[in-house]
């Protein structure tokens, strides 16, 4: 965790960092495998498969506790390949898979790390960047307001400056001096706010990814974009004055259907069959348990085989197909549709994007020594199994071979009513890996959802004194725009409320319609922006499910923030007096 | 005589010191004296427009010193009405409009807001027919000269059928001849019964009045009364008047 290489020693473990949190390990704590305990010596970070999202987590111990422990369960072997620079990943993934070597689990490529990282921490970071932004652009906003609020209320001191021969520019640099020292004031308490709410919203990165070593740099950085920004700020108001001389992507996370982006149907349960002699005969037996169960709902089962195919310009690529009937548990399309019959393929995003084909594009599949075509029919996004897949109904009229499964996966639903966990533990005698999937996405998302929900807190915070301020400060610059008219009208006898009353309705119409617009625009265009940052992380189709309800809640809040923030700028026309107009001519 | 207004031991911070008078219905009262000695200051402490530190003032019968803001609002709606040394009318509304302003929001609330509004414009028309500035009412308030605008300003102040009216240096930004017809509008008001209080630095305004009342640093340190009826020969009016000010170091 020290950015230094653990020494571990025996009957000791270090666990992946990530679990720390998760699960509330300390050191010290014990950890049981089959038979054998270890001690939790400390923690590890394992660039491959920080991410919550990578479904393989590696614990480190010792050779001699290893030989010991093996025999607990399967043991798998990751085979892994540092590339010279420049080296195409894919034509090197393709020549490994020709050569036909081990190649029975997924191929964990940069651009899969990268975008599993960005679909888990990296939303995170997009969301506070975007923050920062809508922040920034909101406060330039609100220093419009103030510099032209405390021009209005000096304008008699502007006029004397004048009426004295003071020129412009020094009467400019007088407020701008006042200004300079307020923004300074506001970088040094932005800076150290900055500071403050680092820790918890960075606390998983830093745990995740370590510390960067470059801790000068970083703060030099730091400070540099803060005098940066200052700069604008300083520039935005001298161009204000200058002027004054002649004025929710969360929900998706929670919905069941977001699996269907992960390259998962919709089912509830879901059980692997993997590294088996006899795939095929586990898959058969399951089918006929599955058939007869009467809790069950539905089902389907579906086997993945390497498939060599010829693409137009005559290259051949190695696919990972799955084929069965995909219209049980059907995997959100972000294009076209799933496969229904022979000769239909529907491609994972990054395959499809890897081989440069459409839908409707044209690719031989060579199976059984046969060379079928298949028309491209649906993509969809996969991140499971390297992100690159392909589905087809069958390869073969009769099925598939046993001996060229690769593995095979059942989907399960079951009826309501039935008790989930105690349903998996009929099927644990046959060996398989059974999931709950609302509690695997759970498990991969938990973190991440945690985190954004901090987030998601730190914006709603934020959107709410922003409402409040801007609003807030257009109303009182109002009031003292008309503060003649309104002495004016207290000299004759109109009441405060209902002065009042009159600015607040002549308010409250645009801000409801600014808060309905920024409303409705979020989730319309929140989405497709989104949806396109996603995009190029490999992650296709990607939408907001939104919950009006959820949608109506944040408006009424909205609305009843402004509403307070109305009803705060107007309480200025109390302290106007109804004599200030004998003095103060407009 | 029924007394309109009745001040006790008025005082405002440093500017006014147990001012007491009262006026009675009917009467036409100047207060002069030089500038900074807390005229307009009075004024407004006795029309609501701000809060006395010391004293009471009695409108009528009710002690309106206490009243809280929206209540002082009600009263220079229904029962005061003031007049402006810089006229002081709103930029976007024309002579009519401004004249009905006042009228407007005190019929707020009322049945028949829209046969009561007829009634008003009726009544609004009548009264600059009264100050013969008939036939502005469409125009803008830069349209008009000084002396027109203060006479609406007049008209406005009378619109609610006021109590009393309050008159800060309502020459003081005309000219001559101006000043002659807003002092003839005054006097014509004060005839039919009108209760004015004014303050003002014309000795030739005041000598219309038929009691002056003299302010120095804050406090009243003199009482001129006037024959009343203006029976008097004006020219000698003015003298006494001159001549009295000139004892008092005017």
């Amino acid at each position: 965790m020290n950015n230094v290489c653990p020494v571990v020693g025996e009957r000791e473990v270090y666990a992946p960092v990530c679990y720390r949190s998760l699960y509330g390990l300390c050191v010290g704590d014990k950890m049981r495998i089959g038979n054998e305990e270890l001690t939790i010596a400390g923690f590890i970070r394992d660039s491959q498969m920080n991410s919550m999202m990578a479904s393989s987590k590696r614990f480190l111990v010792t050779k001699s506790d290893y030989e010991r422990i093996k025999n607990q369960g399967d043991e798998e072997y990751l085979i892994e390949f540092l590339l010279k620079e420049n080296t195409d990943t894919d034509s090197f993934a393709d020549d490994y898979k020709k050569a036909e070597m081990y190649s029975n689990g997924p191929t964990i490529t940069k651009p899969l790390i990268r975008m599993m990282n960005a679909l888990s921490d990296g939303i995170m970071i997009f969301v506070i960047l975007l923050v920062g932004i809508a922040v920034l652009l909101i406060s330039l906003l609100c220093i419009r307001f103030i510099t032209a609020l405390g021009v209005e209320q000096d304008r008699k001191e502007v006029g004397m400056l004048k009426a004295l021969g003071i020129e412009n520019k020094h009467i400019r640099l007088l407020f701008f001096s006042k200004y300079i020292l307020f923004s300074f004031a506001g970088a040094v308490l932005g800076f150290l706010d900055a500071g403050i709410l680092k820790r918890p919203l960075s606390q998983k990165l830093r745990e995740l990814y370590g510390v960067s070593d470059k801790g000068l740099f970083s703060v030099a950085t730091a400070i540099l974009v803060c005098i940066l920004i200052q700069t604008v700020i300083l520039l935005f108001i001298r161009h204000v004055l200058k002027k004054m001389e002649k004025m929710s992507t969360l929900e998706a996370l929670f919905s069941p259907q977001f699996v269907t982006y992960m390259g998962i149907g919709d089912a509830g349960i879901r059980m692997d069959v993997r590294q088996s002699e006899n795939i095929g005969e586990i898959t058969g037996k399951l089918l006929e348990e599955l058939g007869t169960d009467p809790d069950v709902l539905k089902y389907v089962a579906l086997k993945t085989v390497s498939c060599p195919a010829v693409l137009s310009d005559g290259s051949q690529v190695n696919l990972i197909v799955e084929t069965g009937n995909h219209s049980v548990f059907p995997v959100k399309y972000a294009e076209g549709k799933q496969p229904e019959k022979e000769g239909e393929i529907a491609l994972s995003s990054l395959q499809a994007q890897d081989l440069g084909l459409h839908i409707g594009d044209m690719l031989e599949l060579i199976h059984d020594g046969e060379s079928r075509p298949a028309v491209v029919c649906g993509i969809y996004s996969d991140i499971t199994n390297g992100g690159k897949t392909a589905k087809v109904r069958s390869l073969t009229s009769g099925g598939n071979a046993d001996d060229q499964i690769m593995w095979s996966i059942l989907y399960v639903s079951l009826k309501d009513g039935v008790h989930t966990e105690q349903w998996m533990k009929k099927y644990t005698c046959y060996g398989v890996d059974i999931v709950d999937i609302a509690e695997y996405v759970k498990g991969t998302y938990g973190p991440t959802i945690k985190q954004m929900e901090m987030a998601k807190l730190v914006a709603i915070g934020i959107a709410l004194l922003i409402i409040m301020l801007v609003v807030m400060l257009f109303m009182r610059l109002m009031i003292e725009k008309k503060r003649y008219h309104i002495s004016l009208k207290k000299a004759l006898g109109f009441q405060n409320d209902c002065i009042r009353r009159n600015y607040f309705i002549n308010g409250f119409i645009p801000v409801t319609a600014g808060v309905l617009g920024g409303v409705l625009s979020g989730n319309i265009l929140g989405e497709s922006i989104c949806g396109q940052i996603l995009k190029s992380f490999g992650a296709y189709g990607f939408h907001f499910v939104i919950r009006w309800e959820h949608v109506l809640l944040i408006l009424v809040i909205l609305m009843v923030t402004a509403a307070a923030a109305l009803n705060l700028g107007t309480s200025e026309v109390k302290k106007i007096k109804a004599y200030e107009c004998c003095v103060r001519k407009e | 005589m029924e007394k309109i207004l009745r001040v006790e031991k008025l005082c405002k911070n440093e500017i006014l010191h147990d001012i007491s008078f009262s006026i009675n219905k009917g009467e036409m009262v100047a207060i002069m004296g030089p500038s900074g000695s807390g005229k307009s200051t009075l004024l407004y402490n006795l029309s609501g427009m701000d809060q006395p530190t010391g004293g009471k003032v009695w409108l009528k019968d009710q002690e309106i010193t206490e009243l809280s803001e929206n209540d002082k609002a009600k009263l220079r709606l229904h029962q005061i009405g003031f007049v402006f040394q810089q006229m002081n009318m709103m930029e976007n509304l024309d002579i009519l409009d401004n004249i009905l302003l006042p009228a407007i929001q005190a019929n707020k609330g009322r049945k028949n807001r829209r046969k009561e509004k007829k009634k008003l414009i009726n009544e609004a028309v009548s009264l600059m027919q009264k100050l013969s500035i008939s036939g502005l009412e469409k125009r803008r308030i830069t349209e008009v000269s000084g002396g027109q605008l203060q006479r609406a300003c007049i008209c406005r102040s009378m619109i609610n059928q006021p109590e009393i009216i309050f008159a800060d240096e309502p020459t003081g930004a005309l000219n001559k001849s101006a000043t002659e017809e807003v002092m003839n509008a005054l006097v014509d008001l004060n005839r039919e019964g009108t209760t004015l209080l004014m303050v003002t630095h014309d000795s030739r305004m005041a000598s219309c009045c038929g009691r002056i009342l003299y302010m120095l640093d804050g406090q009243l340190r003199g009482e001129l009364i006037l024959e009343a009826g203006c029976n008097e020969p004006f020219k000698r009016r003015e003298e006494k008047v001159n001549q009295w000010l000139a004892g008092m170091e005017w």
